[in-house]
């Protein structure tokens, strides 16, 4: 993508102005000048009106002017009621893959009741195969979609840089590694992701359709019911998913406050020994938890089993039938048959009639085989059974107990600590106690919530599978099902199959961020002995951009690698990159205003460079090209920072535009000259307030 | 030679030769509708896809 010209017509301090970016790739900067107050920032800031709409509520020290039309004349709108509706404008071209397109966001002012009232629209065209400009989109929909397929709003943002946005960036807070996943999250096709997982969710819901209606048309109630099922499970799992992220990111904020707070006690003298021994403590309630947790997962699995203890009624009954049947152990039909073929019975009576007539009657009241000792032998089984697992309940149970009796005990403990540090110690530290007290009531509330959304997750995710396997018996031989079931479950596999390739993406992604960032602060930076890392494994800590001192990082690399550290890490199956990324969070460290700047200027070539790279091959990845702009890059740095700064400023991208005051480009002016194609100075008549170009 | 890591997730996830077939023909059509902003198609798309493969069964 490459910027042509920006025009304005009545826009902020712009009359009618048109500044051209004509840039090459020998020269590749085009540079607008002027002194403060020239212009130079309301134009950056008017790249993102033109395709977006901005918020001039967002501009520092312009929060009188919250509107996009020229200030005098709105000011004529407010006095005068009788004024001609005013316009004001401002076109965009660029070029994007070798076709050009015109981007103009007008806004129609006028009074209506004694109030400046304003409508908005846009048009978006490009220059057809044959030369002919295109009919204009006007519906702002489609052409904020349009526009969001070449440069998306948040790529904007991560291209675009004044000096508020560069400080706002490097301050390792919520908003700046939001700024950072967006970009990151565009940059690495995200969207790709998101898109086939839509797609594949729609066709799912299409075939979930289509087989309740075979269901319901066969009237196969035991199909229907699992399909609604089905369909409740899947709406379960998602919500479980969703909450189980929200538990954790606000338990990960609630930790983070806790860890802050014991950090500031353990500072204080008098807090230390006592809060010593809480931290013994936390780490035995972690394991008596853990325990107490374990015990009821082993109790409920155990549980399972526990309708045997429902069964004594059943054996009792069994055993007693047994006992009115007169019939001796062992005693078969097969051996009743064999005594009555005999001249005399065992007993040692002649075989005469009666005798017939009472093993006839045995017969007919003697089972088939000798059921009888085998169902007796079953139920003692059975009563073995049921007394194994009122053993192995009640053993689990007391280990339960035994570890919430623990916790409790611990909780008490814990409490005393507390009442301590709350009675004996300054004002300060109970404060902070008390804060930290109801962080840990928080924490432990979320976590419950989060470890409930997980077992809901695993427990929905079961009956899923359960629930899919009973729809295929209860499905019987319908072919017509059949294949839905089939298609569904490739659909399945398609769906893991994003979402895995999609962590996969990322995480190379970032890693090869990384690379670019590395690069792009050893080339900007004067410090030498510096490097610099944004975050990608940690989620507490994910998105953030940190510096650290190399020979820092190497002390305590060598210190987890005697203190035997390293090899727990390496035995847990962590990365060389995740180490690395532990070690430099130890070691992270702030930064100076200068310092500043660099580190948003190598993440912003990083990102520049990453996402212009060729990926014509790529699977899952698109090339952008996007251009770089910024509002005085020269300004707050020095030295080195200042000279390698201006000497490759050129190399962030293919068209680089820059606004700089006179001054700050007199300073770098000899590195810079050679790279400059377009030149523009902005000039300000101070009597009306407008600026021109020169 | 080094596996492209797309191959390692789909034999980790058991797929056939049909299915992965299906699948990258499925992202690598997303990935042009997303380019191109006309992913009207990418719905039937991956209908004809599932069904391919299960036809080819």
């Amino acid at each position: 993508m490459k910027i042509n010209y920006i025009q304005y017509h009545n826009y902020r301090c712009f009359d009618d102005v048109k500044v051209s970016f004509n840039t090459d790739c020998l020269q590749n900067v085009a540079l607008v000048l002027g002194v403060n107050g020239s212009g130079k920032t309301e134009m950056l800031f008017s790249f993102q009106w033109v395709l977006y709409g901005f918020d001039f509520k967002n501009l520092r020290e312009k929060d009188e002017t919250p509107y996009a039309l020229n200030s005098t004349l709105y000011h004529q709108l407010e006095v005068d009621r009788h004024a001609p509706s005013v316009d004001c404008w401002a076109e965009l071209s660029f070029t994007h893959n070798g076709r050009e397109y015109f981007m103009r966001r007008t806004e129609r002012f006028m009074q209506l009741n004694g109030k400046v009232n304003s409508i908005e629209k846009v048009s978006f065209s490009y220059t057809e195969d044959n030369g002919v400009r295109s009919e204009p989109e006007n519906d702002k929909v489609k052409v904020e979609e349009m526009i969001s397929r070449i440069i998306p709003k948040s790529i904007l943002e991560g291209i675009t840089f004044d000096g508020e946005r560069m400080k706002k960036l490097n301050i390792v807070d919520d908003s700046s590694k939001k700024v950072i996943k967006n970009v990151i999250s565009l940059v690495t096709n995200e969207r790709l992701f998101e898109l086939c997982l839509g797609e594949i969710k729609d066709v799912n819901g299409d075939i979930n359709r289509d087989r309740n209606r075979i269901n319901r048309a066969s009237g196969n109630v035991t199909a229907e019911e699992l399909e609604k099922e089905i369909g409740e499970l899947n709406e379960k799992i998602e919500d479980a998913e969703t909450g189980s992220e929200g538990a954790k990111r606000n338990l990960e904020k609630v930790e983070t406050k806790i860890k802050e707070i014991s950090q500031k006690l353990a500072e204080l003298e008098e807090a230390k020994r006592l809060e010593q021994k809480r931290k013994g403590l936390e780490k035995d309630l972690e394991r008596a938890e853990k325990d107490f947790s374990q015990g009821l997962d082993s109790f409920q699995k155990r549980l399972v089993d526990g309708y045997f203890l429902a069964t004594d009624q059943l054996i009792d009954d069994v055993k007693e039938s047994l006992d009115t049947i007169d019939v001796p152990a062992g005693l078969t039909v097969e051996a009743v048959k064999s005594i009555m073929k005999r001249p005399k019975c065992i007993c040692g009576c002649d075989m005469n009639e009666d005798v017939v007539q009472r093993l006839s009657m045995l017969l007919s009241t003697l089972p088939p085989d000798n059921i009888s000792s085998n169902i007796l032998y079953m139920a003692n089984q059975f009563s073995g059974e049921k007394k194994r697992t009122k053993d192995l309940l009640n053993e689990t149970y007391k280990s339960v107990q035994k570890s919430k009796d623990d916790v409790a005990k611990i909780k008490v403990e814990l409490a005393q600590i507390s009442s301590s540090l709350v009675t004996s110690v300054s004002e300060t530290v109970r404060e902070l106690e008390q804060e930290r007290n109801k962080l840990f009531e928080q924490k432990g509330v979320l976590k419950e919530k989060h470890e409930k959304h997980i077992r809901d997750f695993e427990r929905f995710n079961k009956r899923l599978k359960e629930a899919k396997k009973e729809l295929i018996s209860a499905s019987g031989n319908q072919e017509q099902i059949k294949v839905l079931i089939e298609k569904g479950r490739i659909l399945d596999k398609f769906k893991d199959a994003i979402k895995k390739i999609g962590e996969q993406n990322q995480a190379l992604s970032l890693v090869s961020i990384n690379q670019y960032l590395s690069n792009a602060y050893s080339q900007l930076s004067e410090d030498t002995g510096r490097r610099i890392y944004l975050c990608q494994y940690d989620s507490k800590e994910k998105y953030g951009l940190y510096t650290y001192v190399e020979s820092r990082y190497r002390d305590v690399r060598v210190r987890k690698i005697n203190s035997g550290e390293m090899k727990t890490w390496q035995d847990d199956g962590l990365s060389d990159n995740e180490i690395h990324e532990k070690l430099v969070l130890q070691v992270a460290e702030g930064k100076s205003t200068g310092q500043s700047k660099i580190n948003s200027l190598a993440f912003a070539k990083a990102i520049l460079e990453y996402s212009n790279e060729d990926r014509s091959s790529d699977t899952l990845k698109v090339s952008h090209d996007y251009p770089f702009l910024i509002d005085s890059p020269f300004t707050e740095l020095s030295d080195d920072n200042l000279i390698n700064v201006a000497q490759y400023i050129n190399t962030f991208a293919h068209q680089v535009v820059i606004m700089a005051d006179d001054v700050s480009y007199g300073w770098v002016e000899k590195y810079l000259k050679p790279y400059v194609k377009t030149k523009t100075q902005l000039i300000k008549d101070k009597e009306n307030g407008i600026s021109y170009v020169k | 030679m080094k596996q492209n890591p797309i191959d390692i997730v789909l034999e980790e996830l058991k797929f056939t030769k049909t299915e992965k077939e299906g699948f990258m023909s499925f992202v690598k059509y997303a990935k042009t509708c997303q380019e191109t902003g006309k992913n009207q198609d990418l719905k039937s798309h991956l209908e004809n896809i599932v069904s391919e493969i299960v036809e080819k069964r």
